[in-house]
């Protein structure tokens, strides 16, 4: 079981301010691994630096490896690593198109201009979030006219109209009720088969449905990592212990 | 005790809205009851197509009503203006939103409200002792021209069109850039194919004011294009319906069909405003949906 994106003493600085010190960690490929932390401890740096979307902050500085397949991103142009690398934000943004055009968007761009390919795309990524038989009929309605779990969905399906192979969310859930969240885990889920996936999240309960592994940040420092069922059962820092308790009292 | 607190603030709310369609309401009925007059001297197509505007009785033996090279004039002018404006205006309100650093915004922005603030006889004098000096140079007969006005013009519309556009282009692009940017697409072609679609029906709200302010502007206008009647030509003088009535309405005998040709004139102005907004209206629907 390899992994297929790592990094090695990776740090991130905003001007003087740093906030990841020395990262390296391994997601290992075919799984879901949750990425936790008290607020500010550097979660959605850490994914702005996976997929390169930090070099857009004027003042981020950026040391350290980070390799996708082997292959050192360095060597790799920024696109190249965003399409490897998809990024499903907190707050849902379809573009205000329909849905078709969100999913046929990035296609498009990538020199795509066949329809029947592109309705293939289309039908293919919203079955994959277990939206097409939701919406099949509303294809060219607006995304914006969505619910919010939904609108979360079409997100995740647009990332993976780019054919990705690692899978990054910060926070999907968090701004969703109860049972879109639910249909997002399961929806995670079945993706696992097919791509590598590394969420934030703040909702220990929710890493505990999903994680197949665990990392625990704290002031930009990784304080543990490892197999989900493991770390949940008996952590072995004493931080972790107290930040898990502290969610739960 | 609250909610007759929410009852008397609901009732104010109410009454001032009422005040305002009231005295709208008002201004145009007077206007038309001032305009009606006209009508039984010459006949609407006579006033609205009629190229003589000879209004003063006892000068001429026989006076003529016809405002077309007025309608005309207006309308070029503000096209061209608005033509200009938006062109630059939408450039440079790119440039602010997606490209300047934040730095550069908070900077700008306050100097180009500024702008706004500037009354226009000042754009008029500037424009009279330097665009129309220019023209004059450059063969232009007198330098008094309509692309004068319409320059002058779409100088006072920019700071509106600018601030407006951009606020709207910079909401967007907070928006969409980074997810535009997260699939790997350019910069370019984001704004492009979301922002700049996103943020159209607000910069076409920004348009139908701005219209709106172009048709109605006097000073400055009147200052360098000319004020003859003729029909506009782009380096040749015309006059718009706004300058005929600020320069005549003084001198114009109370009572007279001179007076009531001025009201009709503003009510021909009002009028078109009103199609122009609706056309633009309707335009917004059918891109936006
Ligand atoms: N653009 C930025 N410029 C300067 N400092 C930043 C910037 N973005 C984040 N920071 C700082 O970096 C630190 C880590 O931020 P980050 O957003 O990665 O935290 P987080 O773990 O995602 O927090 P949360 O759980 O609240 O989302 C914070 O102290 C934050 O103030
Ligand atoms: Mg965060």
């Amino acid at each position: 079981m390899g992994e297929t994106i790592k990094t090695e003493g990776l740090s991130v600085s905003y001007g003087k301010k740093s906030v990841l010190h020395n990262i390296s960690l391994e997601f290992p490929k075919n799984r879901i691994t949750s990425i936790i932390g008290p607020s500010g401890c550097g979660k959605t740096t850490l994914l702005m630096a996976l997929d390169e979307m930090i070099k857009e902050i004027p003042d981020a500085r950026v040391t350290g490896n980070i390799y996708i397949d082997d292959v050192n991103t360095e060597a790799l142009s920024m696109e190249e690593i965003r399409r490897k690398v998809g990024l499903v934000f907190q707050k849902p943004v379809p573009f205000p198109f329909s849905v078709y055009d969100n999913l046929a968007y990035a296609p498009k761009y990538y020199g795509n201009h066949d329809k029947t390919s592109l309705n293939r795309i289309v039908i293919e990524k919203l079955q994959m979030v277990g939206l097409y038989d939701e919406i099949k009929d509303e294809l060219k309605k607006s995304a914006l006219k969505f619910s919010g779990g939904q609108q979360q969905r079409i997100c995740i399906a647009r990332a993976l109209t780019a054919e990705p192979e690692v899978l990054l969310l910060d926070e999907p859930c968090s701004s969703l009720d109860v049972k879109s969240t639910a249909i997002i885990e399961e929806t995670l889920l079945r993706l696992k088969e097919k791509y590598t996936i590394i969420i934030v999240t703040h909702n220990i309960a929710q890493a505990k449905r999903l994680s197949d592994k665990v990392v625990f940040l704290k002031d930009g420092l990784k304080i543990e990592e490892g197999d989900a069922k493991e770390f949940f059962r008996s952590p072995k820092e004493e931080e972790t212990g107290e930040f898990l308790r502290g969610i739960y009292g | 005790m609250r909610k007759i607190f929410n009852n008397i603030f609901y009732i104010f709310l109410c009454v001032f809205t009422l005040i305002t369609i009231i005295s709208l309401i008002f201004v145009i009925l007077f206007i038309t009851k001032e305009a009606l007059p006209t009508f039984k001297e010459v006949s609407l197509m006579e006033f609205l197509f009629g190229r003589k505007w000879m209004p003063v009785e006892g000068i001429s033996d026989n006076p003529g009503f016809g405002i077309f090279n007025f309608i005309a004039a207006t309308i070029y002018v503000s096209i061209l203006a608005m033509f200009i404006a938006v062109s630059i205006g939408l450039g440079a309100a790119i440039y602010l939103s997606c490209i300047a650093s934040e730095r550069l915004r908070t900077v700008m922005y306050p100097f180009i409200d500024l702008l706004a603030g500037i009354p226009s006889v000042v754009y008029g004098f500037v424009g009279l002792n330097v665009l129309v000096k220019i023209f004059l140079k450059a063969g232009v007969h007198t330098g008094n021209c309509v692309l004068a006005a319409a320059i002058v013009l779409s100088v006072m519309l920019l700071p509106y069109l600018v601030s407006s556009s951009s606020d709207t282009l910079l909401k967007n692009k907070e928006l969409y850039l980074s997810a535009g940017n997260a699939l790997g697409v350019e910069k370019w072609y984001t704004i492009a194919s979301v922002i700049l679609p996103a943020s159209l029906k607000n910069i076409l709200t920004a348009m139908i004011l701005a219209i709106g302010r172009a048709m109605g502007e006097t000073m400055a206008v009147m200052m360098v294009m000319g004020n003859a009647n003729l029909f506009p030509h782009i380096l040749g003088k015309g006059e718009s319906i706004a300058s005929v009535i600020a320069l005549e309405m003084g001198t114009a005998v109370s009572g007279s069909t001179h007076f009531h040709a001025l009201y009709a004139s503003g009510l021909v102005l009002v009028v078109i405003l009103l199609l122009i907004n609706i056309l633009i209206g309707m335009l917004r629907r059918k891109l936006v949906r």
